[in-house]
C-alpha cells in the first residue's frame, strides 16, 4: 500500500492505510472473477471504437491565451509556470533514504498482494 | 415546462428569453438551499445571454436551435475563465483557458448556461457524494442521494431549474442519477460527442451526453452536442445525429431483447430490488403491446462487466489524474522540493475516493500485477463486444434496469465502495463496449421513489434508443 501510494504521488496516513487497505481489499477480492478467468488468445481492446491516425493540415492556428494560462496557474515567473527546487541538498539526502525505504516497501507490497490473493479463495 | 415549448415561446415572441431566465432563477434561488445542486451559478452571464437572444429576436435575426432555453452544466465541462472545479479542491481557483466544444456549440445554438452542477469529485461515484463542496440532494426525497456522477445535473432538470442539463457518462453517471431523479438520460454511442474540454477520467469510457424532463427534449439536445469535432481525435469523423426524427416512428416490429444476466433471468446479478426488475419487466410488456417482438436473450460477459470496468477505469484515471500536480492549475501546498509540493499538492487536493481509484489504478498498471488484472480486463471486453455483436444480429435494442435500486439514503453507502460500485452493474456494459444507452423514468420503486429503464443498442445506432423510449414514456404516463 505504501509502495503504490508512493508511485501515486500521495501521502497516506496510518488510517488511511488501514482504512484503504481493507477497502482495496474488498475491490480485489471482487475483480478476482476476472483474475481467474481463462481467457485464452482473446485479443485485447483497449478502445471502443478503432483508432486511426487523424492528421489536420500543416497550417498555422491561434493557440491559447498565454495570460490567461498562467492566470490559472499558482506560480508563474517570467512568463514561465514556477516551482519550487527539484533539488536540494536535504532533498537529495532524503531521496537516498526514499530509495533505501523502497527497497523494504516493495517487500512489504508483495507480502499485502500475497494476502490478497490468498483472501481471494 | 419543456425546452420545446420555450424554444417555440421565445421564437414567436409570446415570450423573453430574460422572463423565462427569471422564472427558473427565481425557483433556483429558492430550491438550491436544500437541493446543492451548483456548484456556481452563473446567472450575471446568463441574464447577458438571455439579453442577446431578445435582442437577435427584436431585430428579427434568426435565433438557434436552443434560444433563451436555461441549462445547466455539469462542472467537469470547462467553460473559459469560468471556474471548473470537477468538485475537487486540486483545481480550487483554476479558470480553464478555452471553452470545450459542447459549450460552443450551446452557445451558438442560443442556450442560456445558469450553472456550474455539482458531482462526484472527478466524476468518480453514484451518489455525488463524493463532492468536495458536499452532496447534491434528490428533489423527490431530501434525505436521499441524486445519483451519480451528474447527480447535480439531474437534480437541477428534476426540480426544474434548468430545462436542459449537460452530464459525462462514464459507467452510468449520467444514465443512473437520471433514474434516480425521475428523468430522461442518455449516453451516446463514444466518439459522436466530443469530448474535447471534458475533463479526462476515464478518457475510452468518458462520453457527454443530454439530460432532460422528457425524450423528445433530450432527443433536441442531443441532436445539438453530437456530431463531429476536429479538436476530438475520437470523433466519429461522418456522423450525423438525428435523434428527434425517431421519437414517433413507434416499435411495430422492433426486434427488443432482455438481457437474462442484467434483469434477474437466468445467471443474472445478485442485488437487483424485486420492484425494479418488476418494472423492468412491465416496460418490456408494454413494449410487447406496441408492436414489439421480444425475446430474453444471453450476454453471460455481462456479469463480467462490473470487475472489467473497476480495473480499466481506475487505470486510465491514474494515468490522466497524474497532470494535477501542483504545477499548472488550482491548488498548490507549497513544499521545500517540487517532488514534496507535487506529493503535499495531491495529498490535500483529493478525496478519499479520487485517491482511492488513484491506488487500485496505479497497482492494477504496476509490474507483475498488470498481465492478472488490466491486461485481461481488456480481454473481457472484447468477449463483450463479441457477445454483444451476435446477440445484436438477432435484436435491435437491449432492454434492462438501469440501476439496481431506487435512490438510497444519504451515507448509505459511503463507508463501503464495493456496495457504491455495484449500483453501475447495468450500466457499465454500454461504456465498455462504447454503445448508446438511454434511461427513461418508468413507474415507481416500492419506496415510491422513480425507477428508471435502460435502452441499449449497436454503435452508431443512438436514434433507436429515443425510439423506444419515446414508447416507454408514452406507455408509462
Amino acid at each position: 500500500m505504501i509502495h503504490v501510494a508512493r508511485l501515486a504521488r500521495l501521502d497516506l496516513t496510518t488510517e488511511e492505510i488501514d482504512r484503504f487497505t481493507a477497502q482495496l481489499s474488498d475491490v480485489l477480492n471482487h475483480v478476482s472473477d476476472i483474475e481467474a478467468l481463462d481467457v485464452g488468445d482473446i485479443p485485447p481492446t483497449s478502445h471502443p471504437v478503432a483508432l486511426v491516425n487523424v492528421f489536420r493540415l500543416d497550417e498555422l492556428r491561434p493557440s491559447l491565451n498565454h495570460d490567461e494560462v498562467l492566470n490559472a496557474a499558482p506560480a508563474v515567473e517570467n512568463g514561465r509556470f514556477r516551482v519550487p527546487p527539484i533539488l536540494d541538498d536535504k532533498a537529495a539526502n532524503d531521496d537516498k533514504a526514499a530509495q533505501d525505504r523502497a527497497g523494504q516497501d516493495k517487500a512489504a507490497s508483495q507480502d499485502m498482494a500475497v494476502q490478497d490473493r490468498a483472501s481471494d479463495r | 415546462m419543456s425546452a420545446r415549448a420555450l424554444v417555440s415561446e421565445i421564437a414567436a415572441g409570446r415570450r423573453s428569453a430574460s422572463e423565462v431566465l427569471e422564472e427558473h432563477l427565481a425557483h433556483i434561488y429558492a430550491g438550491e438551499p436544500q437541493l446543492h445542486a451548483f456548484n456556481l451559478i452563473t446567472d450575471e452571464l446568463a441574464r447577458a445571454s438571455a439579453a442577446a437572444v431578445d435582442i437577435a429576436a427584436k431585430a428579427g435575426r434568426p435565433l438557434g436551435p436552443l434560444a433563451g432555453v436555461p441549462v445547466a452544466l455539469k462542472d467537469n465541462i470547462c467553460t473559459r475563465g469560468i471556474p471548473t472545479t470537477c468538485s475537487s479542491r486540486i483545481l480550487d481557483g483554476w479558470c480553464p483557458p478555452y471553452d470545450a466544444t459542447v459549450v460552443s456549440r450551446l452557445a451558438a445554438a442560443g442556450a442560456v448556461i445558469v450553472g456550474k452542477t455539482n458531482l462526484d469529485e472527478f466524476a468518480m461515484g453514484s451518489s455525488t457524494e463524493n463532492s468536495a463542496f458536499g452532496p447534491t440532494r434528490n428533489p423527490h426525497d431530501l434525505t436521499r442521494v441524486p445519483g451519480g456522477s451528474s447527480g447535480g445535473s439531474a437534480a437541477a432538470v428534476a426540480a426544474g431549474f434548468a430545462a436542459l442539463a449537460v452530464g459525462s457518462d462514464t459507467g452510468g453517471s449520467i444514465r443512473q442519477p437520471a433514474a434516480f431523479c425521475g428523468i430522461v438520460g442518455m449516453k451516446p454511442t463514444y466518439g459522436t460527442v466530443s469530448r474535447f474540454g471534458l475533463v479526462a477520467f476515464a478518457s475510452s469510457l468518458d462520453q457527454i451526453g443530454p439530460l432532460a424532463a422528457d425524450v423528445a427534449d433530450a432527443a433536441l439536445l442531443y441532436d445539438l452536442l453530437a456530431g463531429p469535432d476536429p479538436a476530438d481525435s475520437t470523433s466519429i469523423r461522418d456522423f450525423v445525429p438525428n435523434a428527434v426524427n425517431h421519437l414517433d416512428r413507434g416499435v411495430d416490429g422492433l426486434r427488443v431483447g432482455v438481457v437474462a444476466e442484467l434483469s434477474g433471468g437466468p445467471g443474472s446479478v445478485q442485488g437487483l430490488a424485486p420492484c425494479v426488475v418488476g418494472r423492468t419487466t412491465d416496460a418490456v410488456e408494454a413494449l410487447s403491446a406496441a408492436g414489439a417482438d421480444v425475446r430474453v436473450v444471453s450476454v453471460p460477459s455481462a456479469v463480467l462487466g462490473l470487475s472489467a470496468y473497476y480495473l480499466v477505469a481506475p487505470a486510465e484515471a491514474s494515468s490522466n489524474l497524474a497532470r494535477y500536480d501542483g504545477v499548472r492549475h488550482g491548488l498548490r501546498v507549497d513544499a521545500a522540493t517540487t517532488a514534496k509540493m507535487n506529493i503535499a499538492t495531491r495529498t490535500l487536493g483529493f478525496g478519499d475516493e479520487v485517491k482511492r481509484r488513484i491506488m487500485l489504478g496505479t497497482y492494477a498498471l504496476s509490474a507483475g500485477y498488470y498481465d492478472a488484472f488490466y491486461g485481461k480486463a481488456l480481454k473481457v471486453r472484447t468477449m463483450m463486444l463479441r457477445e454483444f455483436a451476435s446477440v445484436y444480429d438477432n435484436v435491435d435494442v437491449l432492454v434492462t434496469p438501469t440501476a439496481p435500486t431506487s435512490a438510497f439514503a444519504l451515507g448509505e453507502r459511503t463507508a463501503d465502495p464495493m456496495k457504491m460500485y455495484v449500483n453501475d452493474v447495468c450500466t457499465i456494459p454500454a461504456n465498455l463496449t462504447g454503445h448508446p444507452a438511454i434511461s427513461v423514468p418508468f413507474g415507481t420503486a416500492a419506496d415510491n421513489m422513480p425507477v428508471g429503464v435502460q435502452i441499449m443498442a449497436p454503435a452508431l445506432h443512438d436514434g433507436v434508443t429515443f425510439q423506444v423510449a419515446a414508447v416507454l414514456e408514452k406507455a408509462a404516463s
